[in-house]
């Protein structure tokens, strides 16, 4: 009998890192915040922490909307906000877009609710060596946000498809009717490091595998759409940097947007999204 | 310091690891290193219906709370669960792609023949190499999951002293073949006893209105803590597993199209589904592969459905259908060759 052992997994280039540790006490009259996910910074953000070790959100009500900020700090939001009685709340970031493939899962488990957060954001492969500013995000029971910041994992990520993975996990526990009431948070961020591009190539290809049309773009001037000719089934986007091939990716009819990442700042990349309108 | 290999790798700045998983679980009672007092959730069984797993056992519920029929008191459902029927798995020989050999293995395994559906596991094992602690991942055969993958770390991200709590998160895919209209899956929980007996039994039901076009659509999440205990030491194990649930075509056929940088085909092959090699090596020229499986949609109409492989993949996965009407993946090593772009 073989088996893999953690030797073995260091020879992959999918690198998988599990911080957690957030033990929460019950929401409400405690005080304490339920962990609603992560504030990705480029940087440590632990002097802007006020005497509790808390960074306090900034609430804009607009009739059922709330949105909310952190003034002064450039970071990737990656968050389910609860607001209840129909209303909506979010936190606005120019990143917006950086967290990609964004899934919630609840489920009930019997005496136990589970809510599982998941999500990815790509970093450049140029960063090298990184480390995670992630800053778990929580909400207390009168809805204020704050953030208290911490520095994740670090990991080599100069080789494109390696992952880093972060995940939290919290529990309350509500008494209903008598019995306890388990409601366990997960909330798991991918860091994929992804190398950067300059412009892109998007041919258009039809059913029997001939190129139709090929179209270059600069990676931040890419059309806001894209109607494919009649005769094209599917379509492969070339990503190069310095002329260097960096990637291809196919879209095909299920598609319906082709995703340009932009590098920031930060080391992350932000999307911009141009739809497909199939014939 | 019980853990020099955990610290090594930590000190080679990776605070855990992760892999895709493939390996046979063929303990038989738990090793004194992953002794654990309660049941483990090493994995699942996902079926289509709610019936392939029987639901609780109710005269043995109704046994132990009369209140329920002399006083007409409601069931309670929170004690209803536990007295859910339990499946025992038996031992088989199947063969299966193994990831830690890269090749197709033929080994005794865990399986429930008597339950119509796909079964996967995951487990951790610790044991003892060259006076270090190793904790590896074994699996069953789990035919029919697609993108396995596990990972593992530490609950404490700086401390890595002795009794540092663990957690492993499992995760994988199943695809069952489309219907117009989604039927009920149900994930039924895989665990271990202390004494090494491995049972299923009734899990979470969940469907949605309306089919996807490609994809999975459906997600249902476990998660336990467990007490484990180490050369004396107790710390906690945390064990996550993730399944997700998709639709797909099954194919009729799979053509195989090598294209050059300049997006020019280079050749192209047909197999059956299941059918194909288990290894390729494409042409010096060939830039990527396009890994066609062509399909009859629910209306009777042809459809491609298209995958692309690139020098940066060393496998390829073809689906193709099971006799439980689910899709497994056939997995094909591919060979580039040096000057593949």
């Amino acid at each position: 009998m073989m088996k893999q052992n953690f030797y073995f997994l260091m020879i992959l280039t999918t690198i998988l890192c599990t911080i957690s540790g957030c033990q929460l006490a019950a929401t409400g009259s405690s005080g304490e915040g339920e962990l609603v996910g992560y504030y990705i910074t480029a940087t440590s953000i632990s002097d802007r922490a006020d005497e509790n070790g808390k960074i306090y959100a900034e609430a804009a009500e607009n009739g059922k909307e709330t949105t909310y900020t952190f003034p002064g700090i450039d970071g990737v939001p990656f968050c389910n906000l609860s607001a209840g009685n129909g209303t909506i709340a979010s936190v606005s970031s120019p990143h917006d877009t950086a967290v990609q493939e964004k899934h919630i899962i609840w489920s009930l488990d019997g005496k136990k609710e589970n809510v599982n957060l998941e999500g990815t954001i790509y970093i450049s492969t140029e960063i090298g060596y990184y480390t995670c500013h992630k800053n778990p995000m929580y909400q207390d029971g009168k809805g204020a946000l704050y953030l208290v910041p911490a520095e994740g994992p670090s990991a080599q990520m100069d080789r494109e498809g390696t992952v880093l993975t972060i995940t939290d996990s919290a529990t309350t526990t509500e008494t209903q009717s008598g019995k306890a009431f388990e409601k366990v948070v997960h909330v798991q961020l991918h860091i994929v490091a992804k190398a950067p591009s300059d412009h892109v190539v998007w041919s258009q290809m039809s059913a029997d595998n001939r190129q139709l049309s090929r179209v270059e773009y600069s990676a931040d001037q890419v059309p806001e759409t894209l109607t494919p000719d009649a005769g094209t089934d599917f379509l492969i986007v070339e990503a190069y940097q310095q002329g260097q091939l960096a990637g291809r990716t196919l879209y095909q009819r299920a598609d319906s947007t082709i995703s340009t990442f932009q590098l920031q700042p930060g080391g992350w990349f932000d999307a911009l999204y141009t739809g497909i309108l199939w014939k | 310091m019980k853990n020099k290999r955990w610290m090594g790798l930590l000190a080679a700045g990776f605070l855990a690891l992760g892999l895709t998983a493939c390996q046979l679980a063929e303990k038989g009672a738990a090793s004194p290193q992953n002794q654990k007092a309660e049941d483990t959730l090493i994995g699942a069984i996902v079926t289509v219906g709610t019936e392939e797993v029987p639901t609780s056992n109710m005269e043995g519920y109704l046994t132990d709370h009369p209140e329920v029929i002399l006083r007409k008191k409601d069931i309670d459902l929170d004690d209803l669960s536990d007295y859910d029927n339990r499946i025992y798995g038996s031992k088989e020989v199947k063969r299966f792609f193994d990831e830690s050999e890269q090749a197709y293995v033929e080994r005794e395994v865990t399986a429930f023949p008597q339950v119509k559906g796909v079964f996967f596991s995951f487990e951790t094992v610790y044991q003892q190499e060259d006076g270090a602690e190793v904790v590896s991942v074994e699996t069953a055969a789990n035919e029919g999951l697609w993108n396995a993958f596990t990972g593992a770390g530490t609950m404490h991200t700086m401390d890595m002293t002795e009794g540092a709590d663990t957690s492993f998160t499992m995760e994988g895919s199943v695809y069952y073949r489309h219907q117009e209209r989604v039927p009920v899956f149900t994930v039924n929980p895989v665990y271990r006893t202390p004494t090494g007996e491995v049972y299923t039994t009734k899990g979470i039901s969940l469907t949605q209105e309306f089919p996807p076009k490609q994809g999975t659509f459906l997600s249902s999440f476990y998660s336990d803590t467990y007490t484990i205990e180490q050369n004396g030491t107790t710390a906690e194990e945390k064990i996550s597993l993730k399944v997700n649930i998709g639709m797909k075509h099954p194919p009729q056929k799979i053509i195989l199209v090598q294209m050059n940088a300049q997006d020019r085909e280079l050749s192209r092959q047909e197999y059956q589904p299941g059918q194909l090699p288990n290894t390729i090596t494409p042409h010096r020229n060939a830039a990527y592969l396009l890994v066609e499986s062509y399909y009859l949609d629910n209306q009777g109409n042809q459809g491609i459905d298209r995958e692309l492989v690139t020098p940066s993949d060393s496998k390829l996965s073809t689906p193709y259908l099971l006799d439980n009407d689910f899709l497994a993946p056939q997995v094909t090593k591919v060979l580039w060759q040096k000057g593949s772009q």
